[in-house]
């Protein structure tokens, strides 16, 4: 067949537990920090809590799914693992498209993910030194306030990203997530606890879980679905990526329901770690980048230990941050490398490069270029995230659950799956032909009307 | 089902009022969170009573039964102890002893040379298990320290 050209091998995770780690660093990231606990907060709680853990169902866990049946059917890159695949199918090998689209969603949302993932870095030492002589929002303004500091931050956390990444699958991505993950698990735990002691741990519960379904409209049905697909790095390939260094013993449904389920796990205890502080002060549990930079160093610098707790914090986020980071950068060096056309280190180095490049345009939207429009009256920055987040995640998301739920040989999936329960397959089947395709459209659609 | 798995069964089934107890204050809060705590408490003494009779059962000709059956006793007088200072309103020090008592136990019963013979999924399973409960009692004293809902303050 045609598609037998000689691809460069990356070599496979050490350990069943290698991807599971490298899948939820990737899934866990700043959105999932900030986004999960303050939509459940306000979208009626456990009500929405619940319609959550029913979108990953249906959703999530049938999309990653198959990203890891792809991946791991190739072994290689999103792009030549798509077209192998679909050619494998007796398809065309166009379907290669979603591959590329992947890789440059990738490389758009890394570009301000690294400058947002800056700001964390920064804040590490802001915290730690903060005397509350400037007030929270004041702190915030001269941060973004100043270019050369917001693309110097930028700049440590790309570095630090293509280390990590131009270093292979086993002595780079493998190595760091096992210390990544454990520590960001640690932290998380021991925020939590600081909060149950500390904070207003009730209010936050009730907050979080006390389920209101007269706050259930169509609104959150649609903020379920967005959180359930966006939330675990779907259609942008790096789930596909990871995928393809998976063993072939390792059970691809049980791993998806792991990866989903602590992806759960830590916007939960990330939402029980936030808001007992935020509510023990006093203060407005809004949403994004305001409730961590401006809301959590407000309560950092009036706490007791808050120059010990709050760099611990932010340590948290930037790891959060370095574990998702990995993962967009990892499609798109993993092309260029096993095309032959770069080393791996150079790879690293070119995509690291042009991402940091970019993402100078998103440093300046908070600044000298906040007035440039770009696309509608949007920044450059959040054209960025509107090309990326709105347009190509949910195509990409859409045609690969189209692709394997219609188009792809049954053997080939049976072949991936191995032997699992005939209900579950056939309730996983209709999911990514029906259910998912239709959710994620619909999701595609609102973005727009 | 074998038998480990029966007695996993009734021992997760036997934690799940555990749960329920030290999680329900932080929803319901208010009166209920005393009494949440206070029945959690008992059931712990309860519980930790039975476990202290255990050592009754285990094997006479085992080394150091006479030594087991000491501290098993000693764990039965300790839930009598968490019950008395319940019963006083010393929660916070009752809660305390829950949470050493019951990991403690584990260490003595793990100690006992019969363990070392039983099968895997019983070790898990105690072991599992007596960090759940004390899990458990370290939520309710959070709760119990934790200056916004203590319902004493």
């Amino acid at each position: 067949m045609k598609i037998q050209r000689q691809l460069k091998s990356h070599g496979a995770w050490i350990g069943k537990w290698t991807f599971i780690l490298a899948a939820t660093g990737s899934a866990v990231g700043l959105g999932n920090i900030w986004g999960f606990p303050y939509k459940a907060g306000t979208n009626g709680g456990g009500a929405f809590v619940l319609i959550y853990l029913g979108c990953i169902l249906i959703i999530g866990i049938p999309i990653m799914i198959s990203e890891i049946i792809l991946g791991r059917r190739a072994g290689n890159s999103p792009i030549n693992a798509m077209r192998c695949v679909a050619l494998e199918s007796n398809r065309s090998a166009s379907w290669q498209i979603i591959g590329w689209s992947g890789i440059f969603a990738g490389v758009l949302i890394l570009s301000f993910y690294s400058v947002i993932a800056g700001i964390c870095l920064n804040y590490i030492f802001i915290s730690a030194t903060s005397s509350g002589v400037i007030t929270s929002p004041e702190q915030f303004t001269n941060v973004i306030s100043s270019p050369i500091n917001l693309i110097f931050w930028h700049t440590v956390f790309m570095i630090l990203t293509a280390l990590i990444v131009s270093a292979g699958i086993k002595d780079g991505i493998g190595r760091m997530v096992k210390i990544l993950m454990p520590l960001l698990g640690f932290l998380m735990i021991f925020m939590v606890i600081y909060s149950i002691i500390n904070g207003d741990f009730s209010r936050a519960m009730t907050f979080l879980f006390a389920p209101d379904f007269s706050n259930v409209t169509s609104d959150t049905l649609l903020q379920a679905m967005g959180q359930a697909f966006f939330s675990l790095s779907l259609g942008m390939g790096s789930i596909m990526a990871y995928g393809a260094y998976m063993p072939k013993d390792q059970k691809v449904v049980s791993t998806s329901f792991t990866v989903a389920s602590l992806d759960t796990l830590i916007a939960i205890l990330a939402g029980l770690a936030i808001f007992p502080i935020i509510f023990a002060f006093n203060l407005e549990p809004n949403s994004g980048p305001g409730l961590v930079f401006v809301s959590m160093l407000s309560a950092f610098n009036q706490m007791q230990f808050g120059q010990f707790i709050g760099p611990l914090f932010f340590i948290l986020l930037s790891v959060a941050a370095l574990s998702s980071s990995i993962s967009l950068l990892e499609p798109g060096v993993a092309y260029l490398s096993e095309e032959n056309i770069l080393s791996r280190r150079r790879s690293a180095e070119i995509i690291s490069f042009f991402v940091w490049f970019l993402g100078i345009g998103s440093a300046l939207s908070f600044n000298i270029w906040s007035d440039f429009s770009l696309i509608g009256d949007r920044n450059f920055l959040d054209s960025m995230d509107f090309i990326a987040n709105q347009i190509l995640l949910p195509l990409g998301g859409m045609l690969i659950a189209i692709f394997v739920g219609w188009f792809m040989k049954k053997s080939l999936i049976e072949d991936e799956l191995g032997s699992i329960n005939k209900s579950l397959y056939f309730l996983w089947r209709f999911f990514v032909k029906f259910i998912a395709p239709v959710c994620v459209g619909y999701i595609f659609y609102r973005q727009f009307f | 089902m074998n038998i480990s798995n029966f007695k996993s069964t009734y021992g997760y089934i036997g934690f799940l009022p555990f749960a329920f107890l030290s999680i329900a204050p932080w929803i319901a809060g208010s009166e209920i969170s005393k009494v949440a705590i206070v029945f959690q408490l008992a059931y712990g003494s309860i519980i930790l009573t039975f476990l202290g009779g255990m050592s009754w059962g285990w094997r006479d000709e085992q080394q150091n039964q006479k030594f087991n059956l000491s501290i098993g006793i000693l764990y039965s007088l300790i839930g009598c102890l968490i019950l008395f200072l319940t019963y006083f309103e010393i929660i916070l020090i009752a809660l305390l002893i829950s949470v050493v008592s019951f990991q403690s136990f584990y260490y003595f019963e793990k100690s006992t040379v019969d363990f070392k013979f039983r099968d895997d999924d019983y070790k898990k399973f105690r072991k599992m298990l007596s960090l759940l409960v004390s899990i458990s009692f370290l939520i309710s004293s959070a709760y119990w320290i934790n200056p916004y809902s203590n319902p004493l303050i």
